[in-house]
């Protein structure tokens, strides 16, 4: 499926571009919605949030860049979920998770875009497993009981290297000049 | 607190992970999703046909100077032209994104491009551009409309001002247009807390403008906005025919529309033996109201056509700032403040000397700069003169201003950044400054420098039309704004407290 082509059938407002691109990407982002939800939300929850996100598509496809139409998606797909789960009021994440440490407050919001720049930089240079640990993590939102299941890994060793992972990423963007 | 997760939930990026190790089975059916979303879709289309709206949307704010020049919504399929619509305080006014435009012909050979919509607290103007097709013109010669009406006009070359029709200007009022015509509409406004209120007396009047080959008729739909209290609101218009005014001459034109500008017109066709109501109509053109000889013409038209227009008033971005942030770009001075429009940033500031802070300035001064001027003072916006030698230039008061003021501005060091990446230069269009000598013992001035934006950096525009299509270019959504640099001072920067959730 060529999707950069159906993106831009999309921004022409042409239904049937999206048909295929609901039954294409459904799968993906449902699945992040579920992985983003922790078990917070049923099905029908997961329906909605999923039909809304290419709702949300559809009404906004000035925006869509067509060779960044699956990340686009993604994110569309993680922040409605947050909003959904903030509406259920649930917790996003498994306390098993939670890593009081994990501060990245080194830039301004509005730096962001910089910022994913030089991230993408970084990822590119991570070497397997801990590149797709750390994307399975923080960009898919599965569980590290997930990733450990997936990858065929101890679950601490998953936590461990993930930790690592995310010490360098720190210390190379505060060698780059940012934070504090 | 921002954790790494923040930053990948923001991430619209790709990575290559196989997705078959991702996926869950969730019993979610692809169809039963696709099946929803096309259901939606035809059902918002659905509201929209009945009439009923939704609020969503928008970016607002004010827009720069009078409108006398051209303006431009951002990012839309064609470019209205907002001229004269407006007269009143430029801070109320506030742009409206084109979004849950609805056009439906009914006899399916046009197309609609919607231009957005400007509004200020009395009236909100939503512009739409209609073409056919085929691109065949709207009307034609054998019409028989566009031919002037020879004896009409001779009569009418005996006015104080007369020039020939420039271009075909057709103005439909819906007030006169309501009944019989095939016309229907209906406004909604949102208030505050959601309630709608109907005012279907709103949309005052709507001008239709065909260009010169007559292929492209661009509508202007005006709507009143008389409840203080309102946020916003929706307006759906339906058309079958209506009937056109084509401007046959022009009879007056005046300063301004007060009573006696209107005495003088109706002493002019009384004279004339024109009716004033049936036969003329007022038009804003040239920072004139000018008044227009009016031939009636029935038009077909048919189509529907809807529009939200939710305001979110929000003010100008300001902020103040200090020397201490922007060394090189000012002195000392009171009330440093950027101020960001839609249209353009300002920058203005005050300042108030004593006899003594005056003497020891020129002291300073003229042991650095060797001149001796009796009385010297510097400009409160400036770079340093170390970057522009060549260009920078003093002005000398003693009483009052003497010579030129120059600011000089590093174009390529001064610059507004979007959240997306964006960046827009900043490009001097105007400057004033003020001296207000109180006495002999103080000295008060003030000092403003207006920018528009430019996707280039552009040192010093010369010529006007290069600043008039500059300002045609260039339009920021506040909401996206970043940061704001001038000189490479960093004057304002984005608040991430106030960063939605939502990336959209």
């Amino acid at each position: 499926m060529d999707v950069e082509k159906l993106a831009k059938r999309l921004k022409r407002k042409d239904e049937k571009a999206l048909s295929e691109l609901i039954l294409h990407f459904t799968p993906l982002i449902s699945t992040i919605i579920y992985n983003v939800g922790h078990g917070a939300m049923t099905k029908e929850d997961i329906e909605e949030v999923t039909s809304d996100v290419f709702m949300t598509l559809w009404n906004n496809t000035d925006k869509i860049q067509p060779d960044k139409l699956k990340g686009y998606l993604c994110c569309i797909a993680k922040t409605r979920a947050i909003n959904k789960l903030s509406t259920l009021r649930s917790g996003i994440l498994d306390i098993d998770d939670y890593d009081p440490e994990d501060d990245f407050s080194l830039v301004e919001h509005s730096e962001l875009k910089e910022l994913h720049h030089t991230l993408r930089q970084i990822i590119d240079t991570l070497e397997n497993p801990d590149r797709e640990i750390l994307l399975r993590y923080y960009y898919y939102y599965q569980s590290t009981t997930k990733i450990a299941d997936v990858l065929q890994m101890n679950q601490e060793t998953v936590k461990s290297k993930l930790k690592r992972t995310r010490q360098k990423i720190k210390s190379i963007l505060i060698e780059r000049g940012y934070g504090r | 607190m921002t954790d790494l997760r923040d930053i990948f939930d923001d991430f619209e990026e790709d990575f290559a992970l196989d997705e078959r190790t991702i996926v869950e089975d969730l019993g979610i059916a692809p169809r039963v999703i696709e099946q929803r979303v096309l259901n939606d879709i035809h059902s918002q289309r659905s509201r929209h046909k009945k009439h009923h709206y939704l609020t969503t949307f928008l970016i607002a704010a004010a827009i720069s100077a009078a409108l006398v020049g051209t303006t431009v919504i951002a990012g839309q399929l064609f470019k209205p032209d907002f001229n004269g619509k407006f007269d009143g305080d430029v801070s109320a006014l506030v742009v409206h994104e084109p979004q849950n435009f609805f056009f439906e012909p009914l006899n399916d050979n046009l197309e609609a491009y919607f231009g957005g919509i400007v509004g200020d607290e009395d009236t909100a103007v939503a512009s739409v551009l209609l073409t056919k097709k085929d691109n065949t013109p709207f009307l034609t010669d054998e019409d028989g409309i566009l031919q002037p009406v020879g004896t009409l006009m001779e009569d009418l070359t005996e006015t104080e001002i007369w020039k020939e029709p420039s271009d075909y200007n057709f103005l439909a009022s819906l007030r006169d247009l309501k009944e019989p015509t095939g016309l229907d509409y209906e406004y909604v406004f949102y208030t505050k807390n959601s309630e709608h209120v109907v005012m279907s007396e709103s949309c005052t009047a709507v001008d239709v403008r065909l260009n010169e080959d007559r292929t492209e008729m661009t509508m202007y739909i005006n709507v009143n906005v008389t409840n203080g209290e309102t946020q916003g609101g929706a307006a759906s218009l339906s058309f079958d025919h209506f009937f056109a005014y084509e401007t046959v001459g022009l009879l007056a034109a005046y300063q301004d529309a007060g009573e006696q500008s209107q005495q003088q017109a109706e002493s002019l066709c009384d004279r004339k033996g024109i009716d004033l109501h049936k036969n003329c109509r007022w038009v804003y053109e040239d920072g004139q109201y000018c008044l227009y000889y009016i031939e009636r013409i029935r038009y077909d038209l048919p189509f529907d056509m809807s529009f939200t227009m939710n305001y979110r008033t929000e003010n100008p971005l300001k902020t103040i700032f200090s020397a201490a942030a922007a060394p090189t770009l000012l002195r000392e001075n009171n009330n440093a403040m950027m101020m960001l429009t839609p249209f353009q940033l300002t920058l203005s500031a005050q300042q108030l000397l004593n006899a003594e802070q005056i003497t020891s300035r020129i002291k300073d001064y003229c042991l650095t700069h060797h001149c001796s001027e009796e009385v010297t003072q510097d400009l409160l916006f400036r770079a340093t003169q170390d970057s522009f030698p060549e260009t920078y230039t003093l002005s000398a008061i003693q009483q009052e201003w003497k010579g030129t003021a120059c600011h000089v501005i590093d174009s390529a060091r001064s610059f507004i950044t979007m959240k997306d990446g964006r960046v827009y230069y900043l490009v001097l269009a105007d400057c004033t400054t003020n001296c207000f000598p109180k006495g002999n013992e103080h000295l008060d001035v003030e000092d403003s420098l207006t920018f528009f934006y430019s996707d280039v950096p552009i040192e010093k525009p010369q010529q006007s039309d290069m600043l008039e299509e500059i300002q045609k270019t260039s339009v920021l959504s506040l909401r996206e704004v970043s940061k704001v640099c001038i000189n490479g001072h960093l004057l304002y920067q984005h608040s991430a407290e106030d960063t939605s959730t939502v990336p959209l």
